[in-house]
């Protein structure tokens, strides 16, 4: 089996009631007599390819490659028992109304996908004749999102695939571009035809191409990339290789990719500048990105415990954030705490954020820390001896603070002990600045239960 | 408790170890089957190397 997917999907207990509820597993080695068998008889083209039969035999679908993560692979078999854009559906589809334009793309894809050239042009090319204008609707590409009508589409497809024949001939590529100059799909004919050019010596044609390609698209992140990579590949020129990594930066500022930062760098180091280069890709900025990489985890695994939906994955990712970040600060351990203790899991917030933490002399902590700890604690209702013990312990390091003294009245109203808690809010009463007199008086009066009632 | 735990950890264990069923058979029999069964057969086709 495909190592890697056997690793991830074939052997995830995770997966394996679906496949047994679903499937019945069959796997074909094409080194081996009945996977050259099978090959032959459904013209597979390379491996790892995914065929789902039906009971009759016949393709209800298939798919080409292995993508991790393996929560794609499920997702695709999802898709296939739904019936959802399968072979069979499609055909189905194009049966009952053979001029569903739609239905004929997919099935295009489908032969694209299974590299059969010859079926793949022949329903590009009857959707160009059925819909010359591009009436029939809108197809919107699952990878880069780029909305475009059916026959846009098709006619970049048959374009693309003319020119990848036996002989490169990048004719039909221009041509789409020159009948299509509007097209949102022209950015897709450039980048094909940079795949093309990348490959070429420099000089000539190729150079011409980035040229113009960059001049199109000044500000389109990917294309710029692609010039750089070249302008890299060739080892200059070098002021416009720094000219375009400067921009690069500006551009990507907002949310720098570390694969775009490496171009960078590497386009510093052909000018000599190491330390432009450290600082596009050195320690810092990787640091900066794992930074936040376990922050965007922990905010994703909110996302999902808050709407308890997705909790597995979520706890994982939060498992995830914890170990990117095992030196970050209290406010990253309370944040993933609030998490777990959201999705019922107390012990696992405690074992990194609770007394073992707290006691813990190798972590310093100063008192608006350990306050912060008891309040967290607090509102959870849990944990409460550990906070009172985290709020003494800021009250020995700032006796004079109000704020503290109302975080004891906090805890102890939580462990029902009115009497310390009272005792504490008039402490903080008697320390409380004026304009904190009020909301201080205001809580001492419901511990009391002498509040005036609301109107 | 300790036991239970034990018992439980060996479970988990044998589940997340337990590699999938793989038909063992031509083809036309897999397919046979999944029809008898109301399943699809899925063909995994790999390079052994």
């Amino acid at each position: 089996m495909c190592r890697l997917l056997g690793q991830q999907y074939f052997s995830n207990a995770r997966f394996q009631p679906f496949l047994d509820k679903n499937f019945v597993l069959f796997q074909a080695d094409n080194g081996e007599s009945i996977g050259a068998e099978i090959s032959r008889r459904f013209a597979v083209p390379g491996t790892p390819t995914t065929l789902v039969l039906g009971g009759d035999g016949a393709e209800v679908d298939w798919f080409v490659g292995y993508r991790p993560p393996a929560g794609n692979y499920q997702a695709q078999l999802e898709r296939i028992l739904k019936g959802r854009n399968t072979f069979k559906a499609l055909q189905s589809a194009v049966a009952a109304n053979p001029k569903s334009v739609s239905a004929i793309f997919g099935l295009a894809r489908k032969w694209s996908e299974r590299h059969d050239v010859a079926k793949a042009q022949e329903k590009y090319k009857e959707i160009i004749a059925l819909d010359p204008d591009g009436k029939a609707g809108f197809y919107t590409d699952g990878n880069d999102f780029v909305t475009a009508p059916y026959a846009e589409y098709a006619k970049l497809d048959l374009a693309i695939s003319i020119s990848q024949g036996p002989k490169p001939d990048l004719a039909p590529v221009r041509a789409f571009i020159a009948e299509n100059p509007q097209s949102l799909l022209v950015k897709k004919a450039f980048l094909f035809w940079a795949s093309y050019y990348g490959d070429q010596p420099s000089g000539g044609d190729a150079d011409k191409f980035f040229a113009e390609f960059e001049a199109r698209f000044p500000s389109d992140p990917e294309v710029l990339v692609s010039c750089l990579t070249r302008i890299v590949y060739d080892k200059g020129p070098v002021d416009k290789a720094v000219e375009l990594a400067g921009r690069l930066r500006a551009l990507t500022a907002f949310s720098p990719d570390p694969e775009i930062n490496l171009v960078i760098a590497q386009a510093y180091e052909l000018s000599g500048d190491k330390a432009k280069a450290a600082d596009a890709y050195g320690e810092i900025f990787v640091e900066t990105r794992v930074r936040s990489l376990a922050y965007s985890l922990l905010t994703y695994a909110k996302y999902w415990v808050d709407r308890k939906d997705n909790l597995e994955h979520a706890l994982a990712m939060a498992e995830a954030a914890l170990k990117l970040q095992t030196n970050e600060g209290p406010s990253f351990l309370r944040s993933a705490a609030g998490v777990y203790l959201k999705a019922g899991d107390e012990s696992k917030a405690l074992d990194f954020y609770g007394p073992a933490w707290l006691e813990n002399k190798a972590v310093a902590k100063n008192d608006q820390e350990m306050n912060s700890y008891a309040s967290f604690w607090m509102r959870q209702g849990k944990n409460l001896e550990s906070a009172l013990a985290a709020v003494r312990k800021a009250l020995e390091i700032r006796p004079e603070s109000y704020y503290y003294w109302s975080s004891l009245s906090d805890v102890y109203a939580r462990m029902n002990n009115k009497a310390e808690a009272v005792k504490a809010a008039e402490k903080a009463l008697d320390l409380a600045p004026v304009t904190e007199k009020a909301a201080m008086q205001k809580k001492l009066d419901v511990l009391k239960g002498t509040a005036p009632e609301k109107k | 408790m300790k036991k239970i735990f034990a018992v439980s950890l060996l479970l988990v264990l044998a589940s997340a170890a337990r590699a999938q069923t793989w038909f063992k058979g031509s083809l036309d029999l897999a397919v046979a089957k999944a029809k008898s069964e109301n399943k699809l057969v899925l063909v995994e086709f790999y390079s052994g190397g």
